[in-house]
């Protein structure tokens, strides 16, 4: 047996003694030792039935508490006898019942919006779950009021981007969505919409994410110390859920903004039973650039670009203990152009977008056993399509056509059960198994010179994973959370088996401060290859194949968590130490965006123009948070290193990452002085990202070597030439983004809000991208000299807007 | 399409955005350097050493007419260059104007396959040393050439080149030929052109996957009909090279190919210097050639 298997089987041994030895353990409270009954139910949002995930149920007299899991159900048992239990989560009036327990007991718990309550309550963050009374660590939570709340470009509120503001996320270029976790890259992310996987989660070339806000409930960011119920990626877990719909009355939201709007509608189908939610948004890109295209090209030429969202959830409540819930994305973008002259008329579109629907049912056993099983659709695709038509002088026709689209399709089932056994354990197990559609490429030509072209490349691959892990309470202050995953992955004859241990442990050396320390390994049977790190549409997903081994990572984090009761202030401070093996890279030289060969109809062969390397990462994280009052917000700072190595590139010697940037800063702040206005403001500071630029240039002499080189060919020429991969670090960037929004209450529940808000206040030319270019020279001058140069282009420097949102 | 791409892309710009020349001293290490290559072979007549200086690629002025003050920029016609072996031979390499470089007939030291050779350099009183080792030559190349009616109304001639890896060592291989075409047109006399043939993806081959592999790689010649055909040859070649010299010709390649490309990164130069202040390649190679005539 290998020192890996005994790792693993000690894990199993670990978690399954944690299973059996819950009666027996000396450490249990004498309390728990009498008769105890159980506690269960759901816990949702006053007015809207909405189940709200994540809220504390908490006694503070035994120390005993539990959180309501993704769909508000909750199970404590507790021992006989009188009990105050706290039902609190953050923004909501905290709730506190009096019980006389001698009997299980099954709860429905309305909670009040904070602002909404009349009463005088109390507003407090949740006790359970603060971050010093959690075993989890690297994970951050936002809530979709924040994303509401903070300032954004062009007053597109962006999920994506704001958790760009938390430590240890970083944004890539400015401006962009795609995001970095821990020296990752952004195909390490998974991002989980109602369990349903987001291949591209960009707009606009990545400068928005498709999620817009207005139908989420909840973001939960996992950076490391990853849980066993997650698999498949190695830098991060992103986890979105949807509101399931309004089941009390009907209500709305439009938002009109610069480049976009939106509309939001949700409500009772049948009142208290079923419920929808649907949320579009499109944006008027194409429609404001047609005037300027237009006139640009004398009308011969039309083009534009838009995108377009739509978001639709069913849910219905068939029992208390069956419920389903039917959720579906579909996202566009579309970027479409036509020119036509007196001889020649061409017609080109390019589009890409997502489809994701997922039908989950929720099913509970009995007051500790809880089940949900979804079975799922994913979809992304990348589409190219040319019509060209010439007439040629002899008034005949030459038509050529071409077609070239990649993508992936997902078809999963999932199973997850969340048990409780007793106060001490959290046990939750289950299995996934996904078929994978890979197309990296399909084209079709026809063409009336060179003749028709059919191709397609297909990958189908199979990937699978069963886990469990516990949330083990060993003493009051001690805390673990050992889990284990075996992932499994088929491409053809190629089968990969991997055991995947997890551990997350919590020693609380004061009520308010603990230490914290996790352990994961994670595997990545699927790979984007992407040429710009930017996440354009042409990025493509691949699968592992008998050539292309899956990803892997162990990370190894350590850390400290404080809560400051009194002030509602937290800080956590992180290191991490994450090691990756067999990361994928573009060769030198190679690149997707051949449209020239596929224009011609020639296959690439992905599988040879990738290479893989070993990455490392490692760094620090610190945030301060505020999560209640007047004023919130916190301040967060990333110190971090990302290097790599592949034989094949940088001559095999270490590099650092394109994304290696050593600080990011960010400050958050959020102030309602009150309910008629909020400010927010933004301040981030980030180095800057690598890029390779050729630093030298040489004479090209005839080298004598017999085989014709480029060398020979370009003889007495000068020729740039670089000497070392990533060479040329960018300047650091910063800027200020501002925020106001006035609120207006009206008759029957309606809310009017003005959003204004000033992207880059202060106009940073912070830097987008550098090129290298001829210097300017009077061509008549015999004696004029010219010389490379290097440009900035920066982009979205104080850049206004507004948008108006009406609630109904 | 792409027009109306440049031009959305330009509004965009236009209206968020800004460009400024930066002083890219601040960003990117531009100091200059020496640039040394040398490729040496037993198949070479002449021994042959490239001196020159590598000058930063950004705040280098360049005349735009004197093409020649250009080339003095980058040119050292004063160095010191060596040539030697492990037994203590020794050839000094001296300056021709004619082709810029330094030259030594190939009789001046016996290169031989398998053996060590060092070159030495000195410039500004500073010495740069480095040294090569000469691979074994591939033995024999075999052919296999498939005809077909081009769309022109020629022929197509697609000619696959073969070889037997070199077992027991990691092996470079560069791909390459020349085709000779002599024809004659009516009252003219006859004429020979001579060009090269490229093996594109199938250039540059390594015995990566497995030590004594065959290895191939397809060409393609076409031969047209207007003109009476006198002689239609073509010579394949083979070149067995050390890695070093293998990554300096496909980077090279690589650079000039992608070249505009905003979305494939740049490829490393190698370097067998050890000293500050150098950078080059000095290396050795073997070259196997075969004369093929072709049908026509």
């Amino acid at each position: 047996m290998t020192n890996k298997n005994y790792f693993t089987l000690f894990f199993l041994c670990h978690l399954f003694y944690g299973f059996s030895n819950n009666k027996s353990d000396s450490i249990l409270k004498p309390h728990l030792q009498a008769t105890s009954y159980t506690i269960s139910g759901y816990i949702t949002e006053s007015g809207s039935g909405e189940n709200l995930l994540g809220v504390s149920v908490y006694v503070p007299e035994l120390k005993l508490g539990t959180i309501t899991n993704d769909y508000g159900f909750f199970s404590l048992t507790l021992p006989e006898g009188k009990h105050e239990v706290y039902i609190s989560y953050i923004g909501y009036a905290t709730q506190i019942k009096s019980i006389e327990l001698n009997k299980d007991s099954s709860w429905a718990i309305d909670l009040e919006s904070a602002t909404e309550s009349l009463e005088e309550v109390v507003v407090t963050a949740d006790e359970k779950v603060k971050q010093s009374k959690v075993t989890q660590m690297s994970t951050v939570k936002i809530k979709p009021s924040i994303v509401q709340d903070v300032p954004a470009l062009l007053g597109e509120k962006d999920v994506l981007k704001t958790l760009q503001l938390l430590p240890g996320i970083q944004g890539g270029s400015e401006g962009t969505s795609g995001f970095f976790v821990r020296g990752g890259t952004p195909d390490q992310n998974l991002i989980v919409l109602d369990d349903a996987v987001v291949y591209n989660s960009n707009h606009l070339f990545g400068f928005l994410s498709v999620f817009n806000g207005d139908a989420i409930k909840s973001v939960e960011a996992f950076k490391g110390g990853f849980p066993a119920r997650y698999g498949g990626r190695l830098s991060s877990v992103i986890k979105i859920d949807m509101k399931d719909g309004n089941k009390e009355k009907l209500s709305g939201k439009i938002n009109v903004g610069l480049i976009s709007s939106s509309l939001l509608l949700e409500g009772p189908i049948n009142k208290g039973k079923t419920s929808f939610i649907v949320s579009g948004r499109r944006t008027y890109a194409d429609i404001l650039a047609r005037p300027f295209i237009l006139s640009e090209t004398d009308g011969d030429a039309a083009g534009g670009y838009f995108f377009a969202d739509l978001n639709f959830k069913v849910h219905h409540i068939f029992s208390e203990k069956d419920k389903i819930y039917w959720s579906n994305y579909y996202g566009k973008d579309k970027f479409y152009g036509n020119d036509k002259t007196d001889n020649y008329e061409d017609r080109v579109r390019l589009g890409w977008g997502n489809i994701t629907s997922s039908l989950r049912w929720n099913h509970q056993f009995n007051n500790k056993l809880f089940s949900n099983t979804s079975l799922i659709f994913s979809n992304y695709e990348f589409k190219v399509t040319g019509d060209f038509k010439e007439t040629l002088p002899d008034n005949t026709i030459e038509e050529y056509f071409f077609n070239t689209s990649s993508g992936i399709n997902d078809y999963s089932v999932k199973t997850d059960f969340d048990y409780f056994p007793n106060t001490k354990h959290r046990i939750r197990f289950g299995a996934l198994a996904t078929q994978h559609n890979f197309t990296p490429q399909r084209v079709l030509i026809k063409d009336d010179y060179i003749g028709d072209v059919n191709l397609k490349q297909e990958l189908n691959s199979f990937e699978g994973g069963i886990y469990a892990e516990d949330d083990w309470k060993l003493t009051d202050k001690l805390k673990i959370s050992p889990g284990f995953r075996l992932s499994y992955f088929k491409y053809k004859d190629k089968q990969y088996i991997n055991p995947e241990p997890r551990l997350a442990l919590s020693y609380n050396v004061k009520p308010d401060f603990a230490l914290k320390a996790s352990y994961t390994k994670m595997n990545q049977y699927i790979h984007l290859l992407s040429s710009s790190g930017i996440g354009l549409p042409t990025d493509l997903w691949v699968s592992s194949t008998d050539q292309v081994k899956p990803q892997t990572s162990q990370q190894y984090a350590i850390g400290l968590a404080k809560d400051f009761f009194n002030s509602d202030y937290s800080v956590s401070l992180e290191g991490y130490y994450k090691t990756m093996d067999d990361v994928i890279a573009y060769k030198e030289g190679a690149s997707f965006l051949a449209f020239e060969d596929i224009e011609n109809g020639q296959t690439i062969t992905w599988e040879d123009n990738i290479t893989s390397g070993k990455g490392w990462a490692y760094g620090a994280e610190l945030l301060l948070r505020k999560q209640t009052g007047k004023l919130t917000g916190w301040l967060g700072y990333t110190l971090s290193w990302s290097e790599r190595q592949f034989d094949e590139l940088n001559l095999g010697k270490k590099f650092f990452d394109r994304y290696d940037r050593r600080h990011d800063i960010s400050l958050v702040g959020i102030y309602k002085p009150h309910d008629r206005i909020t400010l927010s403001a933004t301040w981030v500071l980030s180095s800057g990202n690598n890029y390779t630029l050729p630093n030298l240039q040489r004479l090209s002499l005839p080298d004598g070597f017999p085989i014709d080189n480029y060398g020979n060919y370009y003889g007495g020429t000068t020729e740039d030439f670089t000497t070392q991969r990533n060479n040329f670090r960018a300047e650091t960037s910063h800027r200020l983004d501002l925020g106001v929004q006035l609120h207006k209450k009206l008759k029957k529940g309606r809310e009017r809000t003005w959003g204004f808000s000033l992207y880059n206040s202060y106009a940073r030319q912070n830097p987008f991208i550098y090129t290298l270019g001829d210097s300017y020279y009077n061509y008549n001058d015999p004696n004029a000299t010219v010389e490379q140069e290097l440009t900035k282009t920066s982009v979205l420097m104080l850049i206004p807007s507004f948008n108006y949102t009406f609630k109904f | 399409m792409k027009k109306t791409l440049l031009l959305f892309v330009g509004l965009m710009v236009l209206f968020t955005g800004c460009q400024k020349v930066v002083d890219a001293k601040e960003l990117l290490n531009t100091e200059e350097q020496i640039f040394i290559s040398s490729y040496i072979s037993p198949q070479d007549t002449v021994l042959r050493v490239n001196v020159s200086r590598a000058l930063p690629a950004i705040g280098t002025p360049l005349s735009i007419s004197d093409h020649e003050a250009n080339r003095n920029l980058f040119l050292i016609k004063n160095a010191l260059v060596s040539l030697s072996d492990d037994l203590g031979n020794t050839a000094q390499l001296f300056y021709s104007d004619s082709l810029d470089t330094y030259l030594t007939p190939s009789s001046s030291l016996e290169i031989l396959s398998e053996q060590t050779y060092f070159l030495e350099v000195t410039v500004d009183a500073k010495t740069f040393s480095t040294s090569c080792t000469i691979p074994k030559k591939v033995e024999t190349i075999n052919e296999r050439i498939t005809y077909r009616d081009d769309m022109y109304g020629g022929t197509e001639a697609e000619i696959t080149l073969s070889f037997e890896d070199i077992k027991g060592a990691d092996n470079y291989y560069v791909l390459g030929g020349i085709a000779s075409n002599t024809v004659q047109y009516d009252n003219f006399e006859p004429e020979t052109y001579t060009y090269p043939l490229y093996f594109d993806t199938d250039e540059f081959l390594t015995d990566n996957l497995e030590d004594g592999a065959i290895l191939s790689g397809t060409t393609y010649s076409y031969f047209g009909t207007d003109a009476t055909v006198i002689d239609n040859s073509i010579i394949l070649q083979v070149a067995n090279v050390e890695e070093s010299l293998f990554q300096n010709l496909r980077t090279t390649a690589t650079n000039a190919e992608s070249e505009g490309n905003p979305f494939v990164e740049y490829a490393i130069a190698p370097n067998n210097f050890t000293e500050d202040g150098v950078i080059g390649v000095f290396a050795g190679y073997q070259i196997t050639e075969k004369k093929i005539e072709v049908e026509y």
